[in-house]
């Protein structure tokens, strides 16, 4: 494919970009670069292209100049991918940002004839951009700022009068731009993480309408459906779909509560009193009323629920331990209000249970008092405390406008030893996963480009229990070690690390969802990806050009990080991880000891093409992998060690 | 051999009483007996066996009033 390549030889891909200047309210449409998607195949890997060639090293993320781009892959859309991409500079941790999520939104940008969205300036006043096929238009939203996720959702569907337009939103968190505000879309699919709410507020976008419908081209339709087809029968028969599509991922409360390695009070314990309450069976069974699938899954692991006169859809594991056990709160009906709120302010569930988590610790250890607290009584579990928080935190409203900092910035900002309670990876609080115990998982966290995140490449191959067999563990890592968690293991796990990071970055480039593939112990692999990219664009690539281009995208990624002052010390563990043992159960006494894991650290370096010192990627490995671009201005930068 | 232990895996309400009879005294047995002859797979190699509240291996040798416990390798957040 060329650059002039005209649009109508797309399959997959759209093959078009738009380009939306706030500042001098102007739209253009520009087409996809041929050589992009060969180099960094769509979605996540795409758009950090754009954000490293857009965002200068050092722009404030609030400042106009700073980029958002909302964006799909080549298989959002088609029978197997839902999601899109919302990357940015994060305002969060001053890395890079980057978040996606299911929903319905990315496949009717598709229909429209949309791969990304760049956003650049800033608007005077509020607006939101409304897409319908080619008629593209920058509308006033002044009637809409102040509202919420649902009631923005519901009022542009009636104002429009078409009920089946897809939007992507920000609530009020994003307008007071909480540096954890989520873009929402299908009212709880949230890109959550890092932040990017507040970007899209800070440009005073606040939602982005699509109606689509010229649909997406198949390069090889029968080919493709008999693909999709097999990853179907191998995923429904596997005995894994016995518990997902059922439960959703609150199921995973159950396990963790019982192998002892579930997140409570900030971290401090491992079980709570009451935890039966707010397990996935118990979800199940007393609040589930139907199940919810996002566009185009056979996973469905979402649901509607119902309590009282709280309902809703959209109710994650991470949302059940972040207004849950995070919080020493077993009541289930707070944890789904909370949700509830969350979601209609636009709030990453994460961040937000964890900011309300550090505040409870520190409250309960007296760093904090009722006088910083607006009177609140921050003790363990207080139903009330929890959702006068999640209010306050959405319109930075006094105590709410410490907590709307996140966990890091927020313990700084107090002070004293504050900064020891805190729990993170690159300054991003981390999701509901226990890794002390568990090094390799360790590793993934802390290589995380966009900090502690476990859809970035957790190490699934280790853990009690895995979703790998010894002859796999071999075959794959070259060692059946890499499968037992208390081991700091310098081959297997670097390697599985690396292996796993390079997975996520392929659907995330795809823009296919993880429960879709091997992510979620079903037998989906490297090579039926690729299938099914090659069948749904005619571009047929090896699985080891597939990894060669995740390769691609994780240095480049690292790339824009080392930009923003990166180095070897962001991807240590913080200060709890090495000093703070687990209290009781069967990983008591666990912690992370540097010097081993530094270890493993080095190895990971090695085998990935980084200098062991600084982290940061090697020249002579950007430019071999072809990254010659990056190569040159970290070199200009003077970022390499000489 | 007499006896009967008991089986859940994770989500299950209720524990599965089964006989312990010859051929499925040991746990490895048992599973595949289970994966045969049970509308749910219990067979799945990379989940964490839990007999008597303890991690246990495959090859542990089962006796009556056992409970075991079955979850599957879902992993993550």
């Amino acid at each position: 494919m060329s650059k002039k390549e005209k649009m109508d030889t797309w399959f997959g891909w759209a093959g078009r970009i738009l380009e939306v200047d706030l500042s001098r309210g102007k739209v253009i449409k520009t087409s996809l670069p041929g050589d992009w998607v060969k180099r960094f195949l769509g979605g996540r890997g795409i758009q950090m292209k754009i954000l490293f060639d857009r965002v200068k090293s050092g722009t404030d993320p609030f400042s106009p100049k700073n980029v958002l781009i909302l964006g799909t892959g080549p298989l959002t859309g088609t029978m197997v991918g839902s999601r899109c991409q919302a990357t940015s500079k994060s305002p969060l941790t001053g890395f890079l940002g980057d978040s996606n999520s299911g929903g319905h939104w990315g496949a009717e940008l598709k229909f429209a004839g949309y791969d990304h969205i760049v956003v650049s300036g800033k608007s005077k006043e509020p607006v939101y951009l409304f897409i319908d096929d080619d008629h593209v238009e920058i509308r006033k939203a002044g009637d809409l700022w102040g509202r919420n996720v649902w009631e923005t959702t519901e009022r542009l569907r009636e104002e429009i009068g078409d009920p089946e337009l897809q939007i992507l939103s920000i609530g009020e968190a994003g307008e007071n731009l909480v540096l954890y505000a989520a873009i929402m879309n299908s009212f709880t699919r949230a890109s959550g993480r890092t932040g990017m709410g507040a970007i899209m507020g800070s440009k005073r976008l606040k939602a982005v309408a699509v109606r689509g419908t010229r649909g997406i081209k198949i390069a090889k339709p029968k080919e493709f459906i008999d693909t999709v087809k097999k990853i179907y029968e191998k995923s429904v028969t596997n005995p894994m779909y016995q518990w997902y599509p059922k439960y959703g991922t609150p199921i995973l409360t159950d396990k963790k509560a019982y192998l002892g390695n579930l997140p409570v009070k900030n971290w401090s314990d491992i079980s709570i009193e009451g935890v039966e309450n707010v397990t996935g069976e118990s979800f199940v069974t007393h609040y589930v009323k139907k199940n919810r699938a996002c566009y185009g899954c056979f996973f469905h692991c979402d649901h509607f629920f119902q309590t009282g006169n709280i309902s809703g859809p959209g109710l994650e594991y991470e949302a059940v331990n972040a207004f849950g056990p995070r919080v020493g709160n077993t009541h289930f009906p707070t944890i789904l209000e909370a949700t509830n709120l969350a979601n209609q302010y636009g709030l990453d569930v994460v961040s937000t249970g964890g900011s309300i988590a550090l505040a409870m610790d520190l409250y309960e250890r007296g760093v904090i008092t009722e006088k910083d607290t607006d009177g609140l009584e921050m003790k363990w579990g207080n139903r009330e405390a929890i959702l006068q928080c999640i209010h306050k935190i959405a319109k930075r409203e006094g105590f709410g406008n410490l907590l709307a900092e996140g966990p890091y910035l927020m313990a700084q900002q107090i002070g004293g030893k504050a900064p020891s309670r805190v729990m993170h990876f690159k300054r991003l609080d981390p999701t509901a996963v226990e890794v002390r115990p568990f090094k390799g998982q360790a590793l993934s966290y802390a290589t995380s480009t966009r900090g502690a995140d476990h859809l970035r490449g957790l190490l699934k191959a280790e853990a009690i229990g895995h979703q790998v067999t010894m002859d796999q563990a071999i075959q794959l890592f070259g060692t059946p070690d890499v499968t037992d968690p208390a081991l700091y293991e310098t081959v297997g796990k670097p390697k599985g690390v690396y292996w796993y990071q390079k997975l996520s970055i392929l659907c995330d480039c795809l823009e296919i969802c993880k429960f879709n593939t091997f992510w979620a112990g079903y037998p989906v692999y490297f090579e039926d990806l690729g299938k099914l990219m090659s069948t749904a664009t005619g571009v047929e690539l090896s699985v080891d050009e597939l990894e060669r281009i995740t390769e691609r995208v994780l240095m480049l990624e690292k790339a824009i990080n080392a930009r923003e002052g990166y180095s070897r010390k962001d991807d240590l563990p913080c200060e709890r991880m090495v000093s703070e043992p687990i209290p009781r159960g069967p990983f008591k006494g666990e912690v992370l000891h540097l010097e081993d894991f530094e270890k493993m650290l080095d190895a990971y370096y090695k085998l990935s093409g980084c200098d062991v010192k600084t982290g940061i990627p090697k020249e002579e490995r950007l430019v071999a992998i072809d990254l010659p671009e990056v190569a040159k201005e970290l070199k200009a930068l003077g970022i390499f060690r000489k | 051999m007499t006896g009967r232990v008991k089986i859940k895996q994770l989500g299950e309400k209720e524990f599965l009483e089964v006989p312990l009879v010859e051929g499925r005294e040991d746990l490895n047995n048992l599973l595949l007996w289970l994966s045969k002859n049970s509308p749910h797979n219990y067979f799945w190699e990379g989940s964490v066996i839990i007999v008597n509240r303890e991690v246990a291996s495959r090859n542990v040798h089962l006796k009556d009033g056992d409970e075991i416990l079955i979850f599957p390798p879902l992993e993550g957040g």
